[in-house]
């Protein structure tokens, strides 16, 4: 394995159990992921793109093969030793946003860095940082409902980035909203993506994203069926 | 940081919070108020007792059973010398108890007679009243319930009819010279009181006394022949073993506030498991453990618990502190029913009532706190982060 690889799958397969049958949702995946990608796992609906992304984030476990993750083996880790995994070096970002709703936008964003177990002085600056990032510092205040879908997406971008993760996942993160604020999403994720060195993995079918990626994974019916570099970085 | 997350959450959630806390707060007011009144209720009719009936302690003809009035014909004779000294110093009175009827307005009815030394001041009971007719053939002392069942008035006057030591009966008039007001029905209901030196001349028993009561602090007299000495635990048990009676009510009662509280805290729980499936799964992305969101709802449930421990204290706490001061008025008089329950019941709140009540609570909180969140730890991410949480 290389120095700067994130991701390595070998021969993963995933299947689910549906009534007496088995669905296989993956086939034989073989896949490096290296440190600073930015990359899209795309394909039409059902294809396992979703399946993927929850196994290299540890919440959900292989069938078959092996996974390493950070170099770390995922498949004789425990929940907890994946959990820190996720905490320490991962972030997340979901199509439905995930906030708690009864948090304001500087508490969301707050909680991974208090589940880190970060002081307050470093959290407060943390936090006050990555809310810029996202243009919300006057919404620092605010509750998610009182928030657009897009000021959504970027406080849960926010929350995704603030401990630094190395990793980040988001899955169909602009599903959920209009063509503009889903450019100005990718063009926050870019930049982030340049500055901080931290490597992307979206799962995703909307083709505004595609103009973004730098590499492009596409699955079909649990395969992979493509798998090609963007060089050019035209944004 | 468990703690600040569930504190949040709570603080949050407004309404649910305030309704959870509400309900707990409810049964935990209800809980130490009863038992406050209760034990109140219990210590003045020891207090009561003790004060009209008992004082220090007593000392028994060794045949008197206070349960059986055939016993009282046999169950007298002269004080045996030490208890007679005691006597002599005014720090004990002796009491000759006899079976009699009296024939108030025409009826008949069956009495404990109960001659006393009218001087008396070792129980607290008018006995002066006694002593200050002196023309009145037999001078007659009885309670308020007494006096409404016979239809008796001070200055009435009735047949009093009585078995004497030679078993032949004899009759005399009786006339009423004081009704007393005690709390004390044992004194009231079926006794007439009248001088000791009046009992043991009708009754032919010169001297002879039934029992004798001691003044509060004298100590124990040893070597007193056949005569039995009584405690006070000895004296108090029949009141000890009426409010003992009372118990399984009770029970049932608090058992069914703790299981409403039970149930409403148990349900929250599971509501908003169910209801917050999205958002344990996020909780478990951001990478919290499985064993740190079932601590986090649980704690949620034990929050509640202290709130409402803080809300019982405030506005409740006030009506705890104003009824122990004031009281708590009675609307009716229950002195006929056979209790002694005063008209003002002071409820007494002991520190050990409300800590184990507390205690009590907030164990239960826990549990049912715990036992719906505990679902969380074979909760799949993934199926969470789908909003798939059965329960
Ligand atoms: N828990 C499960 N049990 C059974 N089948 C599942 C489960 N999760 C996913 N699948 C199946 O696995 C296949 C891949 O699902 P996945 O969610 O990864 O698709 P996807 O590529 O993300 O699709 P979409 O673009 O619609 O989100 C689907 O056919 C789905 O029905
Ligand atoms: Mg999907």
């Amino acid at each position: 394995m290389e120095n700067n690889t994130v991701i390595s799958i070998q021969n993963l397969i995933k299947r689910f159990p549906v009534g007496s049958e088995f669905f296989t949702a993956l086939k034989d995946i073989t896949l490096d992921l290296h440190k600073g990608e930015f990359t899209g796992l795309v394909g039409p609906s059902g294809s396992g793109k979703t399946t993927l992304l929850n196994i290299i984030g540890g919440l959900d476990s292989p069938t078959e093969g092996k996974v390493r993750v950070l170099n770390q083996p995922l498949n004789n880790t425990n929940h907890n030793e994946r959990a820190r995994l996720r905490r320490k070096y991962m972030g997340f970002i979901f199509q439905s946003y995930n906030l708690l709703p009864v948090y304001t936008v500087f508490e969301n964003v707050e909680l991974p860095l208090i589940l880190n177990k970060m002081n307050k002085e470093d959290r407060i600056q943390k936090v006050n940082q990555a809310i810029e990032w996202v243009g919300l510092t006057n919404k620092r205040n605010s509750k998610p409902n009182m928030l657009s879908g897009g000021e959504c997406q970027r406080t849960a971008i926010a929350r995704a980035l603030v401990h630094d993760p190395v990793l980040v996942m988001a899955d169909e993160p602009t599903a959920n909203l209009d063509a503009e604020n889903s450019h100005n999403i990718m063009k926050i994720l870019t930049k982030l993506n340049k500055e901080l060195d931290t490597s992307f993995v979206f799962a995703t079918h909307d083709e505004k994203i595609m103009g973004y990626l730098k590499r492009i994974i596409r699955l079909e019916d649990g395969n992979i069926v493509d798998d090609k570099k963007i060089k050019k970085e035209n944004i | 940081m468990l703690f600040k997350i569930a504190l949040k959450n709570l603080l949050g959630a407004r309404l649910r919070t305030f309704l959870n806390v509400f309900v707990t707060c409810i049964s935990f007011f209800m809980i130490i108020f009863i038992t406050g009144l209760y034990d109140g209720m219990r210590q003045h009719a020891k207090q009561v007792t003790i004060d009209t009936e008992i004082a220090g302690g007593a000392y028994w003809h060794p045949l008197y059973d206070p349960s059986d009035p055939m016993v009282f014909e046999d169950s007298h004779s002269t004080l045996p010398p030490k208890i007679k000294d005691l006597v002599n110093d005014n720090k004990a009175v002796p009491i000759l108890v006899s079976q009699a009827a009296i024939y108030p307005n025409g009826r008949i009815m069956p009495v404990i007679m109960k001659g006393i030394h009218p001087s008396q001041n070792i129980v607290s009971m008018p006995t002066n009243t006694l002593e200050k007719n002196k023309d009145i053939n037999i001078p007659v002392l009885i309670g308020k319930g007494m006096a409404n069942n016979t239809k008796l008035n001070i200055g009435d006057s009735f047949t009093i009819r009585w078995l004497d030591s030679d078993g032949t009966y004899d009759a005399d008039e009786g006339t009423v010279v004081h009704i007393m007001d005690t709390e004390n029905f044992k004194l009231d209901i079926g006794h007439i009181w009248i001088p000791l030196k009046k009992a043991q001349k009708m009754l032919a028993l010169e001297n002879e006394v039934t029992y004798v009561s001691y003044a509060i602090g004298e100590k124990k007299i040893k070597n007193l022949g056949s005569w039995i000495h009584r405690d006070v635990d000895y004296l108090i048990q029949d009141i000890e073993a009426a409010i003992e009676a009372d118990k399984p009510g009770n029970q049932i009662m608090f058992t069914i506030l703790l299981s409403l509280a039970a149930m409403g805290i148990f349900n929250a729980q599971v509501l908003s498991i169910f209801r917050r499936g999205k958002e344990i799964g996020t909780l478990m992305a951001l990478g919290m453990t499985r064993s740190k969101v079932v601590g986090l709802f649980t704690l949620e449930g034990g929050i509640n618990a202290v709130l409402a421990s803080a809300l019982t204290l405030f506005p409740f706490g006030l009506i705890f502190w104003w009824t122990a001061e004031h009281g708590v008025p009675m609307p009716m008089d229950y002195s006929e029913m056979g209790f002694m329950i005063a008209k003002q019941l002071m409820p007494v709140y002991s520190f050990s009532l409300i800590a184990t009540t507390t205690v009590l609570v907030f164990f239960i909180v826990i549990i049912v706190s715990y036992l719906p969140s505990r679902r969380i730890a074979r909760m799949k991410p993934t199926n969470a982060l789908k909003g798939k949480t059965s329960i």
